[in-house]
């Protein structure tokens, strides 16, 4: 049975549920005594650099109004974040206050939680940083002064304090302008939120591109050689469904190089794909609008990004569907569909599915009305061989 | 949709690919979002009644209310295929409307396991829509705040019960898309299909956001037809053109990759044109297989200075009762 929050509880754990900007999740969920009504403790899950750390967040099911208590995983001894506070810049301007947070509780605000979460959050990865910076290995050091000062780094020591295994960066290509793709799916907010970000900027992390550096650390790890960086870029959610990872290719790391250099030149490489990007969106567009003059309406089309839509059609009485799928690389890449049998069924009452077809006569030098025309001769026969399936299926 | 006065309306000629005059598929400016869709589904007893086998032996749909659960379990997946975001809830309609599953969610699986406690034993001699009209709009601001976007399917099967509204409901309150699907019997003295249909119509325009509400009938009693019909109710609503321009489904086996779709069984010009005699047409077109499409006479007759008169070409006064042949283009049985 899924254990139930405490009402003005759960109203805190709803912020930093919803919270769009960093995929917080919420784990074991429990009660403090096997009697209490309410649940009042759980597992935060907290993305940060890119890895997951867990942190015990313990309220009072009895006395909801008390201010919660946090618990930190054992590795991370270390860090205190009271003791973090003072040395950073965001705790003069204000924008970091944990003791006033703390101190002035106000469970009826409920944002409460996820602002005391989000000032953790920035005082763990400042705590982080400086564990780095302790790392006597010259290459490392060098590279960390150099982008130091990147807005919205940031940075994480992995292994044993005493025996770290590696650093990893994120970092935000800023220069990339995402804008206006990143807005292009409205956001769901709770009241309140939007302003909320505003006012917990630096705070809340940046929703951009962002490439993943792993440094691994040698066991003599004060030499300046080290293993060449692992990279990884991750893209913000919204623009997954117009970028592919695997098309940017990233340039062979040299000895020689160093992070900064590396990092503008693959802002740059990065502004042409996102060019690409937005062009291969106009061509979808076009290629769904030319859907029509063969198949007529499609029922339902996606028109964020346009990767999605779905027509019916017929063979004499056989009416069936066609789910298709357009690549973000479209049209370089060639659609996909499968196709949907309207009357017939498995024994758990689910329609009968064709294989996936993307193995048609395709070029991406035809026009639309030519690639759609091509589509729909392909489709007469195999829409006929699948009748056929659905028929043999039905007599079994 | 125009309810009164002559209306005509001439969707594109055959092989020309073109649309209907009034609806431009022009993506740009479509909007999308995920829909929370209530199936609301008939209990009276007529829904029981049998439906013609369909050969197949693993879908069970003897009886309308085994067809309609097959179908809407179709409609489901389907819609998940097309968007995971979607949702369903499920209303019954005895002499008034009740909740059998809400809140609205993704789970098939649940949704089909909740249907199968429905059963539809008692007759009952009214039916008032407003309860079910009003069950629907108490959910809306669920769905604004959800981002989603509020439908009703009713899936209606009384040939003697005309449905009314047993309570007032102001052409303001339009905050829903209604669709319907009327399954009945083919007029006899003791039944009157025609006015429950402009019954359904009338009440719907009342309530529907929109006039593009798709009203479909049936009295073939065939499966595939139902689930025909279930699959273009799968139109978003944002998406739709008015009932009249659906253009859908196109028979690929009447498709000349050099000459597009050919005329046999689109009438002479593939034309469709939708006059109404006055005094209250539905303006509706449908794809009402077997029998006449809806609002010209159920069941092939015309009623005069009442509902609307679909005027095709000649090959299309062929289609009989159990024809569920679609033409290259355009549908719809003929009868003038």
């Amino acid at each position: 049975m899924t254990e139930v929050f405490e009402p003005l509880i759960a109203a805190q754990v709803a912020w930093v549920r919803e919270f769009r900007d960093l995929d917080f999740k919420i784990e074991d969920v429990r009660k403090g005594s096997e009697n209490a009504k309410y649940a009042d403790r759980f597992t935060l899950v907290v993305p940060c650099c890119f890895e997951r750390i867990r942190w015990q967040i313990i309220f009072k099911a009895a006395y909801p109004t008390l201010a919660p208590d946090f618990v930190f995983p054992a590795e991370n001894e270390t860090f205190q974040p009271l003791l973090v506070m003072p040395e950073i810049p965001a705790a003069a301007s204000g924008k970091v206050g944990l003791l006033g947070l703390l101190r002035d509780w106000n469970v009826r605000d409920s944002a409460r939680l996820l602002r005391l979460v989000l000032q953790l959050r920035y005082l763990y990865l400042w705590h982080q940083r400086k564990l780095v910076e302790r790392i006597e290995n010259q290459r490392v050091r060098f590279e960390i002064n150099s982008i130091g000062a990147w807005e919205g780094l940031e940075i994480c020591l992995v292994g044993p304090e005493d025996r770290p295994e590696e650093v990893q960066l994120a970092i935000p290509m800023v220069d990339v302008d995402l804008h206006p793709l990143l807005d292009l799916r409205p956001r769901l907010d709770l009241p309140g939120m939007e302003s909320l970000m505003q006012e917990l900027n630096p705070l809340v992390p940046y929703q951009n591109i962002i490439l993943q550096v792993k440094f691994p650390l040698n066991k003599a790890s004060t030499s300046s050689l080290l293993p060449a960086p692992q990279f990884k870029v991750a893209l913000p959610v919204n623009i997954r469904e117009m970028m592919d990872t695997a098309d940017i290719p990233f340039q062979p790391w040299t000895e020689s190089e160093c992070l900064m250099a590396y990092l503008i030149n693959l802002q740059d490489q990065l502004k042409d794909n996102v060019k690409e990007a937005r062009m291969a969106m106009d061509y979808r567009r076009q290629f769904i609008e030319a859907i029509p003059k063969v198949f007529g309406h499609p029922l339902e089309a996606e028109t964020v990004y346009f990767r999605r839509f779905t027509i019916v059609a017929c063979i004499h009485v056989f009416t069936f569907l066609a789910h298709f799928t357009l690549p973000a690389a479209f049209p370089k890449v060639p659609p996909s569909f499968y196709l949907q049998s309207t009357q017939h069924f498995d024994n758990s009452s689910k329609p009968l599915r064709s294989r996936l077809y993307d193995d048609f006569p395709y070029s991406p030098r035809w026009d639309m009305d030519e690639m759609v025309r091509r589509i729909a001769m392909f489709m007469q026969d195999e829409a006929t061989a699948f009748k056929k399936q659905c028929q043999d299926f039905a007599k079994k | 949709m125009a309810a009164t006065g002559v209306q005509q309306k001439h969707v594109g000629g055959v092989g020309s690919g073109d649309v209907g005059d009034g609806f431009v598929y022009d993506l740009e400016h479509m909007r999308h979002s995920p829909e929370d869709i209530v199936f609301c589904l008939d209990v009276d007893s007529e829904a029981e009644g049998d439906m013609k086998s369909s050969g197949s032996k693993n879908a069970q749909v003897s009886t309308r209310l085994s067809a309609i659960k097959q179908a809407v379990i179709l409609f489901m997946y389907s819609k998940l295929d097309i968007d995971r975001r979607h949702r369903f809830a499920i209303a019954t309609l005895a002499d008034r409307a009740s909740w059998h599953l809400r809140p609205f969610t993704s789970d098939v699986d649940y949704v089909v396991r909740a249907m199968r406690d429905i059963s539809a034993t008692r007759c009952y001699d009214r039916c008032d829509l407003y309860s079910l009209f009003r069950l629907v709009y108490d959910e809306r601001q669920h769905s604004m705040n959800a981002g989603h976007y509020l439908r009703l399917i009713l899936i209606y099967c009384r040939s003697a019960v005309v449905p009314d509204m047993e309570g007032s409901w102001s052409r303001g309150s339009r905050h829903f898309m209604c669709d319907a699907i009327y399954l009945h019997d083919k007029p006899k003295p003791n039944n009157r299909p025609q006015q429950v249909f402009d019954a359904l119509v009338e009440k719907i325009e009342l309530v529907s956001n929109s006039d593009t509400a798709y009203i479909f009938e049936s009295s073939n009693g065939l499966p595939r037809t139902l689930f025909k019909h279930m699959c273009l109710l799968l139109t978003h609503p944002l998406q739709r053109c008015v009932q009249e321009d659906l253009d859908t489904p196109r028979d690929l086996a009447k498709w000349d990759p050099t000459k597009g779709y050919c005329n046999s069984g689109a009438g002479s010009s593939g034309r469709v044109v939708v006059t109404n005699l006055g005094g209250g047409g539905n303006g509706r077109g449908g794809t009402s297989d077997g029998g006449a499409a809806p609002g010209n006479g159920i069941g092939g007759a015309t009623h005069a200075g009442h509902g609307m008169v679909v005027v095709l070409g000649p090959s299309r006064t062929q289609q009989g009762a159990d024809d569920d042949s679609s033409p290259g283009y355009g549908h719809g049985a003929a009868t003038t």
